[in-house]
């Protein structure tokens, strides 16, 4: 039996959002990571986190078709 | 459909609308993501300038009262930006840049016309807003001016161009909101805010679209360039609200097309004489 996929299927996955997504994933994790460190919390718990969050924005950018 | 009896608003509104923007907008919802969520979108965007202004000015140090320029250079640089991708990108179809002159000219403009030029939800929000990478690339595109000035020797400017450049975006972006939201209770009584409603409002008029109205926060450029429906000097722009006394009376028109509400309407047959 296939897999049911989390959104039904409908999305619209084109290039420029996978593109847009990795850009804004990037974008984010650098902010993050320079806040951190201005912050003087850069340690690797908060880069994970920082990657983490930057990771699912540009995954929900790619899935939502923006 | 979902069998109900439409309410007398509703047929109003479809009176309003074209077939042809009506059928755009079904189409445009239709195809927007299911994950997509407008005020996720806001969010993002809002917090990841908010965040880089905060950032921005942390690094601050001592700023000589020539470096605090850069602002007024930044704001005049960034209102003359904003006119020109808006007049030779965003409605030009530019080899490279088909993707902008798509999402613009020929989705935006065919979801908001000058007859029904607001948004009914927060889904509709995917075409009122820029995706996010936008705001990541203006702010990396800043990031070569404000590098250069820091290499000069002065960093605190490098610090206030980013500053500066990043707020105007997110000026943009609210301005744009406060054009197409429906409700024009509070808006119409902010000063800037309701010139540049009007003026967009005008810009969506499908006649005259490729040559006026091309500013989205301040309408400077459109008084300089000569680009503006209206025939009054900077100050006047600024703060003209929703007066359209100083509207040039020989603007271009379109009548009977397929976007205008009265296409299809049968003529009135002349009276036959007694």
């Amino acid at each position: 039996m296939a897999l049911t996929p989390l959104d039904g299927g409908a999305i619209k996955r084109s290039r420029a959002s996978l593109i847009g997504g990795i850009a804004v994933a990037i974008g984010v994790f650098a902010l993050w990571v320079a806040i951190a460190r201005d912050l003087q919390a850069d340690g690797m718990g908060m880069l994970a986190l920082g990657a983490l969050v930057a990771g699912l924005i540009g995954l929900w950018i790619w899935r939502a078709d923006l | 459909m979902d069998g109900t009896t439409p309410n007398a608003a509703e047929l109003a509104k479809r009176e309003r609308l074209s077939r042809r923007q009506q059928a755009f907008r079904e189409d445009f919802r239709a195809r927007i993501g299911r994950l997509y969520h407008g005020w996720a979108h806001v969010a993002l965007i809002f917090g990841i300038g908010g965040a880089a202004i905060w950032y921005f000015a942390r690094q601050i140090q001592h700023p000589a009262w020539y470096e605090w320029l850069v602002v007024p250079v930044a704001f005049a640089a960034s209102n003359v930006f904003e006119w020109w991708i808006h007049k030779y990108i965003m409605h030009r179809p530019v080899k490279g840049l088909m993707g902008i002159y798509k999402r613009h000219t020929l989705a935006h403009h065919q979801f908001f016309t000058e007859h029904e030029f607001s948004f009914d939800n927060s889904r509709d929000f995917r075409i009122v807003f820029f995706p996010p990478y936008a705001l990541i690339t203006f702010i990396a595109m800043s990031l070569v001016p404000a590098w250069i000035l820091g290499a000069l020797g002065f960093p605190d400017a490098g610090w206030l161009l980013l500053i500066t450049n990043t707020a105007l975006y997110l000026n943009y972006e609210l301005f744009h909101y406060c054009c197409h939201v429906k409700d024009d209770r509070i808006v119409r009584h902010i000063p800037f805010v309701n010139s540049i409603r009007r003026h967009h409002i005008a810009h969506h008029n499908t006649a005259i679209m490729m040559e006026r109205n091309f500013n989205l926060t301040y309408p400077i450029a459109d008084c300089l360039f000569g680009t503006s429906d209206l025939q009054r000097g900077v100050i006047g722009h600024l703060f003209n609200g929703y007066d359209t006394t100083h509207v040039h009376k020989d603007l271009k028109q379109v009548r009977h097309t397929l976007d205008d509400p009265r296409a299809g309407t049968p003529r009135p047959r002349p009276v036959a004489a007694e």
